[in-house]
């Protein structure tokens, strides 16, 4: 099953992410964002980052989630590759092992720089099994 | 799908979205007109990607003081379109961090120099290599300096200053900048730990994507007494435009407040028809909170900029074996165009005092301002408008015509009209390439692919941006520059 589609825009781009369940869908839309960024078939699971969150909504929920990694990334120059997640909708809570390495110009491609995870487009649909999200670059 | 609403056509450059439009969904309830500038050229692909939409949608939102406005580089943004102005009551309207961007002060900084095409292009590929080599830039660039979380307070506090006062660049700089490169309202404690630790490793840094520094020659003199004044005297002046914002501390601080501002729209029963427009009262703590992080954002950007600046005067003493000041390296001017500012204007006859949104516009403010430098004050504000990378960018000059009737705002730039994939498929980096060759532009860019991205038929046409908003009036040619080297990251 592919893992997500590239949704295209003007001025941004962004991702259509799919699973059987919510939490595949998640993985999925990290593995979109890191491929927007760079390339994880090149991230080794060099390093394991444990990341909880809990929010208000599940679409706040996928936001949250997908901004703790860029923000992750960029502060520290980690690349990730590597996601296993476990979504629980009823709490709206999230609680992920995440798997990477330090950015090496060496190995690993330059993609674009994402700005953030917006709230346009976002969706999440359990019963199709897709989540949807825009990212300004 | 193009836009289907209605659009008025007041006069060659102005189109309103009357009051009444009911919106896609058929409920809207604007409180103002909608009113883009534009002219027929640009009206077309204007309706193409829905931002007119977006212009009545923010025309419902409570406080806003006169029309929900746009300048002629509108296009799709979040919330609010890019290209978007409007003005919000200080004590009934609301405040949107839509209104701003993510890219808190992303902006545009122009530096003369007494050089001369003759004297650049034989070292045109030396000078954009230095500065290449010189200042850090690229997708996730890091600074050249390792900032602890002390001085990190201290950039968002004091913006240009911290740079000034750390030896990058001269104390006069700081007078022409946009409010003096420092928001004083800014409070570092309102800022997320988040934010700031991801700005503490990229300040000083250009970052990716449509961010530039360029080696610019001055192609054209529209007014020949506001160019001297500012400081471009003759034709074939070299001059350095450099464009870039707040980075991830920005970015982040735009994140974070969006967050804030989901739950005040619930909280306040703020009813809105994108929920992208999310805002809060402008005297809420969520709203204050804001103003004051985004000010720190804003500091952050103009300290970024200074620092570049440093960096880029020593590349030219470099290869020119000249000091900066012999080179005669001032600062024209700095402007932001994506920000929020608590301004006096009038209005119906009366003084408000307004936060006025502009978010891909830029302030223009009119002769004699006090708010801007005395040098400028005989003639009016210097408004930087950078183009794309293989045409031109203009030096505008604001007017009282804008100061009326956009609250002295103007357009910001060029404005995308296709996607970075769409742009990847038509062209290869070759063709790109050769067309900056034939145009005699030397590109030094960190990535094959941006340079394709950023390709410039991806966005308007410039001259037809800025002749509109001289049409209309609200800010006026001084002069137009051609890039001679463009770097990227």
């Amino acid at each position: 099953m592919k893992k997500y589609d590239i949704i295209e825009h003007t001025a941004d781009i962004g991702i259509k992410a799919y699973g059987k369940i919510l939490s595949e869908c998640f993985e999925n839309a990290a593995t979109g964002m890191f491929d927007i960024i760079s390339d994880t078939k090149k991230v080794k699971a060099v390093g394991e980052y444990e990341i909880s969150l809990k929010s208000d909504t599940v679409e706040e929920l996928l936001v949250d989630w997908l901004s703790k990694l860029l923000t992750l990334c960029d502060i520290n120059n980690f690349l990730f590759g590597k996601f296993d997640v476990n979504v629980d909708e009823k709490k709206c809570e999230l609680n992920a092992k995440v798997y990477g390495e330090n950015f090496d110009s060496e190995r690993h491609t330059v993609g674009k720089e994402i700005k953030a995870v917006t709230y346009h487009i976002l969706e999440v649909n359990k019963k199709q099994g897709y989540v949807q999200v825009l990212f300004d670059i | 799908m193009n836009w289907q609403g209605t659009l008025k056509k007041i006069d060659e450059y102005r189109y309103e979205i009357p009051s009444d439009y009911k919106g896609e969904k058929g409920n809207l309830k604007m409180r103002t007109p909608g009113l883009i500038y534009a002219s027929e050229k640009l009206i077309e692909s204007i309706r193409k990607d829905n931002a007119p939409e977006q212009v009545a949608n923010v025309a419902t939102l409570p406080g806003i003081v006169g029309k929900s406005m746009a300048m002629p580089d509108i296009h799709w943004g979040y919330g609010f379109p890019i290209g978007g102005v409007a003005a919000m009551d200080a004590e009934t309207g609301v405040i949107s961090p839509g209104g701003v961007g993510y890219d808190i002060n992303c902006g545009v900084r122009l530096v003369k120099t007494n050089l001369t095409v003759k004297d650049v292009t034989p070292k045109i590929k030396e000078i954009v290599d230095s500065m290449f080599n010189n200042v850090p830039s690229g997708v996730g660039s890091r600074g050249k300096i390792k900032l602890n979380m002390n001085q990190l307070d201290d950039v968002l506090e004091n913006g240009a200053g911290w740079a000034v006062n750390n030896g990058y660049g001269w104390k006069e700089d700081m007078e022409f900048l946009e409010e003096n490169g420092c928001m004083k309202n800014a409070e570092p404690s309102k800022v997320s730990t988040f934010a700031k630790q991801r700005g503490m490793p990229q300040l000083g840094s250009l970052g990716g994507g449509n961010h530039f520094l360029e080696i610019d020659r001055v192609d054209e003199i529209y007014d020949e007494k506001t160019a001297k004044v500012f400081g471009i005297e003759h034709k074939d002046q070299i001059m350095v435009l450099i464009h870039t914002g707040s980075r991830g501390c920005g970015h982040q601080i735009c994140t974070d407040s969006l967050k804030e501002m989901e739950r005040a729209v619930k909280k306040y029963n703020i009813n809105l028809p994108d929920g992208q427009l999310a805002c809060a009262p402008v005297n809420s703590p969520e709203a204050e909170n804001y103003f004051k992080s985004m000010a720190c954002g804003a500091n952050y950007a103009w300290a970024n900029r200074q620092m570049i600046v440093h960096w880029v005067r020593e590349s030219f003493e470099k290869v020119f074996n000249r000091k900066a000041e012999e080179l005669d390296m001032h600062i024209v001017y700095d402007v932001c165009h994506n920000i929020a500012k608590l301004e006096e204007h009038e209005f119906e006859g009366k003084k408000r005092k307004l936060y006025v949104h502009r978010k891909g516009a830029t302030r223009a403010f009119p002769k004699e301002h006090p708010d801007i430098p005395s040098k400028y004050k005989s003639v009016g504000q210097p408004v930087l408008i950078p183009g794309d990378m293989g045409t031109a960018s203009y030096v505008l000059v604001g007017t009282e015509t804008g100061m009326k009737e956009t609250f002295g705002s103007t357009c910001h730039g060029a404005g995308r009209i296709m996607s970075r994939h769409e742009a990847l498929r038509r062209w290869r980096n070759e063709d790109i390439k050769r067309e900056m060759d034939k145009k005699n532009i030397y590109v030094h860019s960190a990535s094959m692919k941006v340079l394709v991205e950023e390709a410039p038929d991806a966005y308007k046409n410039v001259d037809d941006v800025v002749d509109t908003t001289h049409g209309a009036g609200i800010s006026l040619k001084v002069a137009k520059l051609k890039p001679l080297g463009v770097m990227k990251g």
